[in-house]
């Protein structure tokens, strides 16, 4: 699939960088902030030290996006139970996937560097890292996450996270029909034709289905109309 | 003023019009009175008081496009010698099923209050509202002694028991009886013998598609009484009860609804002599066999309605081959695009083309039906006339649009939907056809594009703002991919007074800032969008002199009305109708309508 489109303007919080916030995993609520660890980095991208206003981080939400919440790969992600009652959980949360983000673009340049300058450091493919997620009380660490994959992860967490619970994308609205031709339809059902064969009625329009599942790409509605 | 010439000097003051006390009252009472378009009307109204005083004097007809933009009182107070009024009430999707009978548009504040002190009302016309024998009681009560015309259009809530009054009450006047379409409670058939028997100046009855019994000797007994009688459209009544009738009814030019009721059956219909004068023609159930009827006047034909008749793709082939003088042709999808070829090889002076749905059952007899752009392009270059067009077609290209664009100049509605059986369409997006055809079409004022997600980018969408020209209404379904087609779109409609918005993706944040970059909009509707259960932002578009009505999404269907095989017909997809007026906040909201301004 293709990259998703992430705001250029996020940058990740100065404090959210201290190794202070990676705590016990036991200790964090459902409401706790990503954490990331990258071990792998032999030198401090330029991107961590920046320094960050929080009030520019964007809401995915907010960017026009169609996406569904659809289910996550992994297991232990959220799925969709990151709205609870507060609105200021999810929206720390797609904060946090932004940093998210913005550290996988960075770290992955520089790991890119990192592989050119050090040969013998026997560097992951494509800049592919280790990625650990802190969620619920759970730890799960992924090895080999590239950065095409940690932005895929994102895109299901920031989904997830949307505070409005969108209903079916909507193809699921059918063409009306206007009330006095579907009045005049089923009398002419109703009378006896005897040379009209009646073939058994067709299978359910299947059309609703298959493009409500192809809803999971951003991209143009012409690819999906291209099913 | 006398014969002779004035002086120099007496002549300019008395033509003068700056000082406006130079021009008798009389003569801008004369000259008012034959500017008839309210646009005009309505500027001639703001050049000064006096100006206005006259025009609220001289102001014969005015149509209220919503009844909750402005008060019966105050329409009373604007024009207190209307002689024709029409209101129009719930949204347009009610004639889809898609508003309860609970929503609003009542009829009742409009009669009571405007009924007896509009003494010169003459006409009412009332469009998709709620009107109980009560209310008609109170109309003529007031008016049953001047009532020339009375329409109801596709209104609910009253019974045969109003009719018979309003039969024996307005004997005198009536004209013009319209129901066409209303859902009446049928307490007798006493109504139309009652009508028949008071109403000699009848000219046009219309009881089309009410499913009101009828018996064919109070027919015999209107054609007997009503010489002037010249429109009759009637609901189910087979048509072999009306040789007699039509035996009677000699000066008359215009005829639908009846019906077949067997097929095939030869003898029973041959007896069946229309009358000579007859160019306008519809006739329920017709079906392959039954069709020549309209061979002795099909070259006379003006207007022919089939969309309730049973005729194939053939039939009509055969039939509109013979009718080269059609003007009005309202027809299912099953004419196909080789019926549609032979519309625009024969009726070059079509003005107006309808192609409803269809069923999408197979064994119909429907398996040639379904037009697409072969016959649209072959329509647009044969019939150069037409002035509206509205098909739900199967299949499209830009292509056709752009024909439609080049040939059909003078297009003033267009309306398209793109029917979902089709799973491949042959060229979408239609962004270049429709820009094609709007930038042909100059005088388009009403619009409508149903497609599917992938018919319209966001660019297509932005074409349409930017070529909507004096486009006043709009309807669109599944067009644009993201908010900003919608606020690209907005940024260019200047003319735009009334817009409806189906299956769209747009964000409630995006449709309200959209809304209020449309300067002329005064009402828009819209049902499936990416809402939120409080519809909060649709905030962002509050402002003075304009509600916002919120229905939520929900999973629950109570009091929603349902189809006749038990599937709700109002699904779950919030709801916005958000219009200008000048009332405040309606008092007759049902529960599931939520007012978010005022609130």
């Amino acid at each position: 699939m293709r990259m998703p489109q992430l705001a250029t303007t996020h940058v990740l919080p100065h404090h959210l960088l201290s190794p202070s916030l990676i705590t016990d995993s036991s200790s964090f609520s459902s409401s706790s902030l990503v954490s990331i660890k990258n071990p792998a980095s032999a030198t401090p991208a330029p991107a961590t030290t920046q320094s960050i206003d929080p009030a520019q981080l964007v809401e995915p939400a907010d960017r026009g996006h169609r996406s569904p919440p659809p289910k996550p790969s992994l297991q232990s992600m959220a799925t969709g139970s990151a709205t609870k009652d507060s609105a200021a959980a999810p929206r720390r949360f797609a904060l946090a996937c932004g940093a998210l983000s913005q550290f996988v673009k960075a770290s992955g340049a520089a790991a890119s560097v990192a592989a050119a300058a050090q040969e013998t450091h026997g560097p992951p493919a494509e800049g592919a890292q280790q990625l650990t997620i802190f969620y619920g009380g759970r730890v799960v660490v992924l090895d080999g996450c590239t950065p095409a994959r940690a932005a895929e992860l994102i895109l299901y967490a920031t989904a997830a996270a949307t505070p409005a619970a969108l209903p079916p994308m909507l193809v699921d609205v059918p063409i009306a029909r206007k009330m006095s031709l579907q009045r005049f339809l089923s009398k002419r059902k109703d009378r006896c034709v005897p040379e009209v064969e009646m073939a058994p009625p067709p299978p359910p329009a299947k059309k609703g289905k298959t493009e409500a599942s192809s809803w999971l790409a951003l991209g143009s509605l012409g690819d999906m109309h291209a099913q | 003023m006398g014969g002779e010439a004035p002086e120099p000097g007496r002549l300019t003051r008395a033509l003068s019009i700056l000082d406006g006390s130079g021009v008798p009252e009389e003569a801008l009472h004369l000259v008012l009175a034959h500017v008839d378009d309210p646009r005009d009307r309505e500027a001639a109204s703001l050049a000064c008081r006096r100006w206005h005083r006259i025009d609220a004097l001289t102001r014969k007809h005015v149509t209220v496009p919503f009844c909750y933009a402005v008060s019966p009182a105050r329409l009373l107070a604007r024009f207190p010698r209307l002689e024709s009024l029409a209101v129009k009430g719930k949204p347009r999707a009610a004639m889809f099923g898609l508003i309860p009978d609970d929503w609003g548009a009542y009829a009742a504040p409009w009669v009571a209050e405007l009924a007896a002190p509009l003494e010169c009302l003459k006409a009412l016309h009332l469009r998709r509202m709620v009107v109980t024998d009560a209310d008609l009681e109170a109309l003529v009560r007031a008016r049953g002694h001047m009532l020339q015309e009375l329409k109801l259009d596709k209104c609910s809530g009253f019974s045969t028991d109003a009719l018979r009054l309003v039969a024996r009450s307005c004997s005198r006047s009536l004209r013009t009886l319209f129901l066409e379409d209303c859902t009446i409670t049928d307490n007798g058939t006493e109504w139309l013998h009652d009508l028949a028997a008071n109403n000699p100046v009848l000219v046009t009855l219309n009881f089309y598609l009410t499913y009101l019994r009828v018996v064919p000797a109070d027919l015999e007994l209107l054609a007997r009484n009503c010489k002037s009688l010249i429109s009759l459209k009637i609901s189910d009544c087979d048509l072999s009860d009306l040789i007699g009738f039509f035996q009677i009814a000699t000066s008359l030019e215009e005829f639908a609804g009846a019906e077949i009721s067997e097929q095939r059956e030869l003898t029973k219909y041959a007896d069946v002599k229309l009358p000579s004068k007859l160019c306008s023609f519809g006739l329920t159930f017709m079906g392959t066999n039954e069709m020549h009827i309209i061979f002795p006047f099909s070259a006379v034909l003006k207007k022919l309605d089939l969309q309730y008749t049973f005729l194939t793709t053939e039939d009509h082939c055969q039939l509109i081959a013979k009718c080269p003088n059609l003007l009005v042709l309202a027809v299912r999808n099953v004419i196909g695009d080789r019926g549609l070829v032979i519309v625009a090889d024969t009726c070059k002076k079509l003005q107006r083309l309808r192609i409803e749905r269809g069923d999408d059952d197979p064994g119909m007899q429907e398996e040639e039906g379904g037009v697409s752009q072969v016959g649209l392009t072959a329509l647009a270059v044969g019939c150069r006339e037409l002035e509206s067009i509205a098909a739900y077609v199967s299949d499209i290209t830009n292509g056709a649009l752009e024909s439609i664009g080049t040939f059909c100049k003078n297009l003033y509605d267009f309306r398209i939907v793109l029917l979902d059986k089709q799973e491949r369409i042959t060229d979408l997006p239609l962004d270049n056809g429709v820009r094609e055809l709007l930038r042909g079409c100059t005088k388009l004022r009403r619009f409508a594009l149903y497609l599917r997600p992938g018919g319209l980018s966001d660019v297509g969408l932005s074409y349409i703002g930017q070529h909507s020209g004096i486009i006043q209404y709009m309807l669109l379904g599944n067009l644009g991919e993201t908010d900003g087609g919608l606020i690209s779109f907005a940024a260019g409609c200047r003319n735009l007074r009334k817009l409806e918005l189906r299956s769209c993706c747009f964000s409630e944040r995006a449709l309200a800032l959209a809304m209020l970059q449309m300067p002329s909009l005064r009402y828009v509707w819209v049902q499936g969008y990416r809402a939120s259960q409080t519809g909060g932002d649709l905030m962002l578009m509050a402002r003075p002199f304009w509600n916002i009505e919120f229905t939520p999404p929900s999973t629950e269907n109570a009091g929603r009305p349902m189809e006749e095989d038990g599937q709700p017909c109002i699904d779950r997809h919030a709801q916005v109708l958000a219009y200008c007026s000048l009332t405040g906040k309606r008092s007759d909201y049902p529960q599931y309508v939520v007012p978010l301004h005022p609130a």
